[in-house]
C-alpha cells in the first residue's frame, strides 16, 4: 500500500492527475517521492508536498492522507485499484476513470466524475457542481460507472449523463441530469430547479419531496414497475436502503418533450 | 445387475448434443409464473415435432429472483442455436410477454441469445433499453405496465435423449414408479423432463412403414402386440413407460437418471420387473449412460 501524507496546505491549486495506483505500483517511496508535479508554472516532486509511505499489503491501493480541496484530479485516468481519500478531493477527482474504487472521506469540489467510463466514485461528504458530467465542449458526460454522494450535491449533477447511476442520498442543486441521453440518476433529497431539462432518454429519479417537473415532461400516472425493484435492490446494496423503500411506486413523467425526449423522470406519488 | 429386486439390464441411453438456455421468469404471484412457466414450456416434448424441449426446472422463491419475486426457472432445449433462438423468441414472445405481472431474465452465463432486443419491436417505438447493475434490459410498454425482459441471454452446450425404460407387470404400478422416479430427478438442477408429467408412453424408434413419417411406435416395446411382432418384453411384461431427461451436462443428465432409476425401483419389487434404456446401437448419439455404470 502507498500512503501520501500532504504535509500543508499548498498555497496553490496541486493536480495529482498522475498519481494513480496502477502507475505508482511497484516503485519505492523514493522514486515515488522524485514523481514530476507541477506546481503553477514551476515543476517540482511530489515529494515537495507529500510525505511517502510504501508499506506491504495490496499493491494497487493508494491512500491520500490529510487531503485538501486544492489536491485536484484526484484518480483521474485511474483504471483499476483503490485509491481512498482521507479528507477532502478538489476538483475533478475520478475525472475520465474507467476502473477501480475512489473513496472520498470528505468532501469533492467540481467535477467529480467528470467523463467518467467505469469503476466507483464514492464521496462521503458534498459534491460540488457538474458532478458527473461531461468535458468542455465533448457532447456525451459520463458514460459508465458508479458514482454515490452521502451528502448533497451542487448544479448540473449528471450533465449529458450516457450510461451508469448517479447516487445522491441528499438534495441537488439545479439542472440535475439536464441534456441526459440515458443513465439513471436517483437523489434522495430535494432536487433544484430545471432538473431534466432537455432530457431525451434515462431514468431521473427525485425520492424525496413531490415536485412537478418542467412543463415539457408529460405525466404517465403512478406506478410500481419491475425495474424500479431492481433499482431499488442496487440502491440497498450500496447502502440506500431508505432510499430504495421511496422508489418501489413513482409516478412516471415522460419528457423532455421540449426535444423530442423519451427519458423518465419518476417523482414521489 | 438387481436393484432393490429389479432387473437392471446391461444396456445403455443414447444422447445428443443440444443448445439450452436457461430463463427465470417472475411474476406478482407464485401462481402467475408456474402460468406463465407451463404456458412457455407448453407443447415441448420433443424437437421432432415442437421445434424445442422445454419444462420448468424448479419454482423460485422471491429470494432467488432478481427482483425478489417469486418465479420458476425454464429450461428450453433445441437442436441448434437458430433453433434455439428462435424456440425461445417465440415461446417468450407468445407465452410471457403475454401473461400478466410478468418478467423475463437470463439464467445461464454464456454465449448470448438475443431476446428482449429481438421483442422490443413490440413497443411500436415506445420500448426503451435501461442497464442496471450491468445487465441491460428492454422495457416494453404493455397495457399492465411494462414487460420488463433481459437483451441477451446465456446459452450453452447441452445434453438431450437421456432416458430409461420401465418395465412391469401392469399400468397401474409401471405409472406409480415413472411418478417416483420423476419426482426424485426434479429435485436435481440442471435437467428437465419434457415430456406431459415428465413420462413418455410413446417411445419412439426410427423410420415407418409409411412414408414420409420419420419415427414411429417403438412396436418392440408395446404390450398389445408383443405376440405378433419381434418383442422385447417377456410375457409377464404388461406396460412400460419412458423417462427422457435433457440436461446442461451429461454429469447433470447422468445424476438424473440414476437418481430416477433408484426411486423408480424402490418398493417396485415384484411390480417392476426390468429397467431398460434407449439408444440406436451407438452410432448417433455423442453420449452413451450405461445404466449399470451410473448405478454401480
Amino acid at each position: 500500500m502507498i500512503r501520501l501524507t500532504l504535509r500543508a496546505r499548498p498555497p496553490l491549486r496541486l493536480s495529482l492527475r498522475a498519481f494513480v495506483p496502477e502507475r505508482l505500483a511497484g516503485l519505492n517511496a523514493g522514486a515515488i517521492a522524485r514523481e514530476a508535479l507541477r506546481q503553477g508554472n514551476r515543476q517540482g516532486v511530489l515529494g515537495d508536498w507529500f510525505r511517502v509511505e510504501v508499506s506491504d499489503g495490496a499493491e494497487d491501493r493508494l491512500v491520500i492522507a490529510d487531503a485538501d480541496d486544492r489536491l485536484d484530479d484526484i484518480g483521474a485516468g485511474m483504471t483499476r485499484g483503490g485509491l481512498v481519500v482521507e479528507g477532502n478531493a478538489g476538483a475533478r477527482a475520478g475525472l475520465g476513470m474507467s476502473g477501480g474504487r475512489i473513496s472520498i472521506e470528505g468532501s469533492a469540489g467540481p467535477g467529480a466524475g467528470t467523463a467518467m467510463s467505469g469503476g466507483e466514485l464514492r464521496i462521503a461528504g458534498e459534491a460540488g457542481d457538474h458532478l458527473g458530467t461531461a468535458l468542455p465542449g465533448e457532447r456525451q458526460g459520463m458514460r459508465d460507472g458508479l458514482v454515490i454522494v452521502e451528502g448533497s450535491a451542487g448544479a448540473g449533477v449528471g450533465d449529458r449523463l450516457r450510461r451508469g447511476l448517479i447516487v445522491v442520498r441528499g438534495s441537488v442543486g439545479p439542472l440535475c441530469g439536464a441534456r441526459m441521453g440515458a443513465g439513471t440518476i436517483v437523489v434522495g433529497g430535494e432536487v433544484g430547479a430545471g432538473a431534466g431539462a432537455a432530457m431525451r432518454h434515462g431514468t431521473l429519479v427525485a425520492a424525496g419531496k413531490s415536485i412537478v417537473p418542467l412543463l415539457g415532461f408529460a405525466d404517465c400516472g403512478v406506478h410500481e414497475l419491475t425495474v424500479q425493484r431492481l433499482l431499488a435492490r442496487v440502491l440497498a446494496k450500496h447502502g440506500f436502503g431508505e432510499v430504495a423503500d421511496r422508489v418501489r411506486a413513482l409516478r412516471r413523467w415522460q419528457g423532455d418533450l421540449a426535444v423530442g425526449g423519451k427519458g423518465e423522470f419518476l417523482t414521489t406519488p | 445387475m438387481i436393484l432393490d429386486g429389479v432387473e437392471i439390464e446391461d444396456t445403455f441411453a443414447e444422447a445428443f448434443g443440444m443448445r439450452a438456455t436457461r430463463l427465470l421468469v417472475t411474476a406478482d404471484s407464485a401462481r402467475w409464473a408456474r402460468i406463465a412457466g407451463e404456458t412457455a414450456t407448453g407443447f415441448a416434448t420433443s424437437v421432432i415435432g415442437c421445434g424445442a424441449e422445454a419444462a420448468i426446472e424448479r419454482e423460485l422463491g422471491p429470494g432467488e429472483t432478481p427482483d425478489g419475486r417469486p418465479g420458476v426457472a425454464l429450461l428450453i432445449f433445441a437442436i441448434n442455436r437458430d433453433g434455439l433462438a428462435k424456440a425461445v423468441r417465440d415461446r417468450v414472445g407468445q407465452c410471457v410477454l403475454t401473461c400478466p405481472g410478468t418478467t423475463c431474465y437470463g439464467g445461464l452465463e454464456g454465449e448470448p441469445l438475443p431476446l428482449g432486443r429481438v421483442l422490443r419491436y413490440f413497443g411500436d417505438g415506445e420500448e426503451s433499453a435501461k442497464r442496471i447493475d450491468g445487465r441491460r434490459y428492454w422495457r416494453i410498454p404493455v397495457m399492465d405496465g411494462e414487460f420488463l425482459c433481459e437483451d441477451t441471454v446465456g446459452q450453452q452446450k447441452a445434453v438431450g435423449g437421456g432416458n430409461f425404460l420401465i418395465l412391469g407387470r401392469a399400468r397401474a404400478p409401471v405409472l406409480a414408479a415413472a411418478e417416483r422416479a420423476v419426482a426424485a430427478m426434479r429435485r436435481l438442477p440442471g435437467v428437465i423432463m419434457p415430456f406431459p408429467g415428465g413420462v413418455a408412453r410413446s417411445g419412439s424408434k426410427i423410420g415407418s412403414r409409411y412414408k414420409g413419417l420419420s419415427a414411429s411406435s417403438n412396436l418392440a416395446y408395446c404390450p398389445t402386440v408383443k405376440g405378433t411382432v419381434e418383442t422385447a418384453l417377456s410375457p409377464e411384461i404388461n406396460a412400460v413407460l419412458e423417462i427422457v431427461i435433457d440436461g446442461l451436462t451429461d454429469v447433470a443428465v447422468g445424476q438424473a437418471m440414476a437418481a430416477g432409476i433408484r426411486a423408480a425401483c424402490a418398493g417396485g419389487a415384484g411390480e417392476i420387473l426390468r429397467i431398460s434404456a434407449g439408444n440406436y446401437g451407438g452410432k448417433l448419439g455423442a453420449f452413451h449412460f450405461h445404466l449399470r455404470t451410473l448405478l454401480a
